[in-house]
């Protein structure tokens, strides 16, 4: 019991399951994935409530921004020549869509996401946790887990580049903490913030109890060299939506400033800073491609299930 | 003033060593160097620098706004004019994709720069409207002129101008993140710029101005944008200039567009390298540097500042010796010493020199005593091996465990370990301050050698650990010092069967495999432009792209963290897939970088060190 969610205290969209297989899906629904850990395979439960027709695996192509779908074999899609990807989403007969971005990449589900939700179509989408994090086999101090083996640095994700424009004061820097201060520290260096326009989010609750500290030690050198410990706000760790309204309210006490949001945490308060960026066009996102350490986590725990849908029709 | 507040005050002035982070500070403080005449020459320029070398400092005092913040520019005729622009790594590189072919993304990113000088120029002219406070400045300027060469709407007024910038900035941006969406009208390179400065020209009172395009963090554009640049640079010079702003080796392509014309130094531009230019004269611009921060301090009643070098004082060798404990190293052979009249007089020798001697010879006290007869009498050779071993013998003296095993101290070697880096070197002083106000004494009274060795390790500590964030390839460069360091404080502990003073390398001959070499190539390169190692000519003709022809040696910021000498002076040889292995199976590494004296990895870590126990288990 350490989420909101854990207590029945949901942002409304948001139902929490308490493995994968539990997950009841709506009939005429279409299911999108990627497959990259155990956490996201799919479980037997989900495969007999879909038809196999209407299962689609999603894979990174071999150049950037490219995607292949199992169903359509030999064409690749591109995320930013997208009128056919868009045209694809569109034809589906089905009104509902879910995506499940456990296994994707920030880089493949945001722009599917926006594609999905600018079509109209109703989708939700699906985070599973993992069961553990590996630890390292060299621990350094607030360098504990295995995660990444290095990134490829800060490029923009594709449908979501940003050409800003001249500013006469800086952009706030809003960074969505995980446990990988080396990430944080090349988010400092690359985007060099005044030290007083860092706002950092550490994800509280966290998904189990002691994830919280792990963020803070593994995040302790930057959050003390900028001085940002004084500004971390604490959002809940499965939560998109609190997220969402996290950056809104700080956009209301900065206004007529640029938002950086840099999604180096978990995958919901990504979510919910790609939901805000789709809304406000002074919001950047910043994503820095980590390459992903094979067997990074072990096993699979909660399913969050986010109605994406619902929550946009909320602010109409 | 309580102790907090001036702590406060300090790390106010010290603390932030980020030009970013002093925001308009940053005039105020600074400190002009030798090199930034070459700078305000009408010449293009190439300012190449390590990280925090005061490069973005430097360029953003040469912007109208740092002119004006300085009392150096002439609103009505200005002598040049500044436009300043920091290259933003998550814009360049959307301009780069599959889904275009170079020559495309080419005219793309060229249409992007003149967008942004656009802006640029528009902010300086709104800017001196404001400071002129004349709305007329600009009367002569043809706003239509340069929109019609960028392929914008009729606009006539400045307004007008701008908004149709923006306009054709939104276009482009929807473009980059829809190539399905209609091509935005794409400007050509080079001619828009010459009229956006031909006619910024016509500004009243600016017919005789030069106009400097300043763009500071070069190393962020990609190689195709360095070469779009490059061409603009050799081809600038009617009344504008570039003045080129980029770390060590970040100058990654030196030809234009056209592969077979190549930038040359000083024809086209001015190389200027920090670090050589400050090299003779570092250590009284780090002075000047620091002394104008005390004084901006204001520290009233916790004590007037003093001069640097009072602040900080030094050791010398024999001071240092008996500082570090030598005397009980030495009582039983001073004992034996006085046993013989013949021996006696060697007693008047400083306790570090019959160290020094002794422990060459193993302490076999006959053959040490041989040799200090020959010393006492001032023969050459003995007098040499003194000389040669005196400061390498510190690192031996105080023995495992101790706090300090090394002390690193004094104005002059403060200044060295920063490899002219002023960013090092006001953390250095910021550090040291901070310590001597955690043992209640005032900035007015001399700090310290102790507290200036712990300020020195924790800056040491702190880049480490900064380290790993600096570049996509951070976590090597950490493992890979740490890896290095370990090597070289062991050598340096153990002075005696070892190469005393060994704190570089060179790469052997062994060959790898071209994906192994490509990285090391890489890991090489990103450790130097990021202030892990600093490379030296070796003894072979160097070229900056063959690795092999280099020595490195780990940044001498990190010697007092790990405890080795600072001084560069000699050598050991390094296989490539040792370098690599040092990343990723550290002790074992250490071990065969040991050769013979493996066993000494086994040695317990220096007590500053013992927070990676776990990493080198």
């Amino acid at each position: 019991m350490n989420t909101f969610a854990d207590s029945g205290i949901y942002s409304p969209p948001h139902k929490v399951h308490s493995t994968r297989e539990d997950v009841a899906f709506d009939t005429n629904a279409i299911l999108m994935f990627g497959h990259s850990e155990t956490r996201s395979e799919l479980p037997h439960s989900w495969l007999t409530q879909f038809s196999a027709q209407k299962v689609f695996q999603i894979t990174e192509g071999t150049d950037d921004g490219q995607v292949l779908i199992d169903h359509l074999p030999g064409k690749s899609f591109s995320l930013r020549d997208n009128a056919d990807l868009r045209q694809w989403i569109n034809d589906c007969k089905e009104s509902l869509i879910y995506l499940d971005i456990t296994g994707l990449g920030h880089q493949v589900w945001m722009p599917l996401l926006r594609m999905i939700v600018e079509s109209g179509k109703k989708v939700q989408c699906l985070y599973t946790e993992p069961d553990v994090y590996t630890p390292s086999p060299n621990p350094k101090p607030g360098d504990f887990f295995d995660l990444s083996e290095r990134t490829t640095g800060f490029k923009p994700v594709p449908t979501f580049a940003r050409i800003p424009r001249r500013a006469n004061t800086p952009s706030l820097l809003i960074p969505l903490l995980g446990y990988e201060g080396a990430r944080f520290k090349h988010l400092i260096e690359t985007v060099e913030p005044s030290d007083a326009d860092i706002f950092p989010i550490v994800g509280v609750p966290g998904f189990e109890i002691d994830y919280p500290f792990h963020t803070f030690e593994g995040n302790a050198g930057a959050l003390s060299s900028t001085r940002a410990w004084q500004r971390v706000d604490y959002v809940d760790a499965a939560c998109p939506f609190s997220v969402y309204g996290h950056i809104e309210r700080l956009r209301g006490e900065w206004p007529g400033r640029g938002i950086q949001v840099a999604t180096i945490g978990t995958k919901p308060h990504a979510l919910g800073a790609m939901l805000y960026a789709l809304r406000d066009s002074s919001c950047d996102i910043l994503y820095d491609h980590p390459v992903r350490k094979p067997g990074r986590t072990r096993g699979s725990g909660k399913c969050h299930l986010y109605d994406i849908s619902s929550f946009q029709s909320l602010g109409q | 003033m309580s102790p907090n507040s001036t702590a406060e005050k300090l790390e106010q002035l010290f603390g932030s060593f980020r030009a970013e982070s002093l925001r308009d500070n940053i005039y105020s403080l600074f400190n002009e160097p030798e090199y930034f005449y070459y700078l305000e020459a009408p010449k293009s320029c190439v300012l190449i620098g390590g990280r925090g070398s005061g490069k973005t400092t430097v360029l953003r005092c040469m912007s109208y706004e740092g002119q004006a913040a300085l009392g150096k520019i002439d609103l009505l005729q200005p002598k040049y004019v500044g436009l300043y622009t920091k290259i933003n790594t998550n814009t360049v590189a959307s301009f780069k994709g599959a889904e275009l072919t170079q020559d495309a993304w080419q005219r793309f990113f060229g249409h992007f720069l003149n967008l942004m000088l656009c802006e640029e120029a528009v902010s300086y002219i709104r800017w001196l409207k404001e400071q002129r406070k004349e709305s007329q400045v600009d009367k002569n300027v043809s706003y239509q002129r340069v929109g019609r060469v960028l392929g914008l709407n009729k606009c006539e007024t400045l307004d007008e101008f701008a908004d149709e910038v923006e306009n054709a900035r939104v276009n482009l941006e929807v473009f980059i993140n829809n190539f399905g969406n209609t091509k935005p009208t794409v400007s050509p390179l080079q001619t828009p710029i010459d009229i956006i400065m031909e006619e910024l020209g016509k500004i009243d009172g600016h017919s005789n101005a030069i106009f400097f395009i300043i763009l500071d963090e070069y190393e962020n554009f990609l190689d195709y944008q360095q070469r779009l640049v490059n061409t603009l640079i050799k081809h600038a010079g009617k009344n504008y200039y570039f003045k080129i702003g980029v770390r060590e080796l970040g100058w990654r392509e030196r030809t234009t567009l056209n592969h077979s014309e190549v930038l040359i130094s000083p024809a086209d531009y001015e190389r200027i390298r920090i670090e050589e230019k400050l090299e003779k004269d570092f250590s009284s611009f780090a002075k000047r540097v620091c002394e104008a921060r005390l004084k901006a301090a204001d520290l009233e009643d916790f004590g007037p500042p003093i001069d640097v070098e009072t602040l900080l004082p030094g050791m010398t060798v024999k001071d240092e010796a008996i500082a570090l404990g030598v005397d009980r190293h030495v009582e039983e052979f001073k004992s034996h010493l006085k046993k013989s009249s013949k021996t006696v007089r060697l007693l008047e020798l400083h306790d570090h020199e019959l160290f020094v001697f002794q422990e060459l010879s193993r302490r076999n006290f006959n053959k040490a005593i041989e040799d200090l007869d020959d010393y006492y009498l001032g023969v050459k050779p003995a007098v040499n091996k003194y000389e040669n071993y005196a400061y390498s013998m510190l690192f031996s003296i105080s023995g495992k465990g101790a706090k300090i095993t090394k002390y690193y101290c004094g104005h002059s070697v403060l200044s060295k370990l920063t490899h002219q880096n002023i960013r090092f070197y006001m953390q250095l002083v910021n550090e040291c301050i901070r310590e001597q106000i955690g043992v209640e004494k005032s900035t007015s009274q001399p700090i310290d050698p102790q507290q200036q060795t712990i300020a020195a390790r924790k800056v040491g500590l702190s880049y480490l650990r900064e380290l790993e964030g600096v570049s996509t390839q951070g976590g090597s460069l950490a493992k890979l010092l740490l890896g290095l360091g370990r090597v070289f404080q062991l050598m340096a502990s153990n002075p005696i069967g070892g190469k005393p003073e060994c704190n570089q390398f060179e790469l052997s001959e062994e060959q790898v495999s071209p994906k192994e070499h490509a990285e090391v190539k890489t890991l090489l390169t990103e450790a130097v432009m990021h202030l892990a190692l600093v490379r030296t000519p070796g003894t072979k003709l160097t070229t900056d792209s063959d690795i092999r022809s280099w020595d490195y040696a780990p940044h001498p910021i990190f010697a007092p963290y790990f405890g080795f000498s600072h001084r560069r002076k000699r050598k050991m040889k390094v296989a490539e897939n040792e370098l690599i292995a040092l990343t990723h199976k550290p002790q074992e590494t250490v071990r065969k970088l040991l050769g013979q004296r493996a066993e000494l990895a086994d040695e317990a870590l220096p007590v500053q060190m013992s927070m990676f126990d776990e990493y080198f288990r």
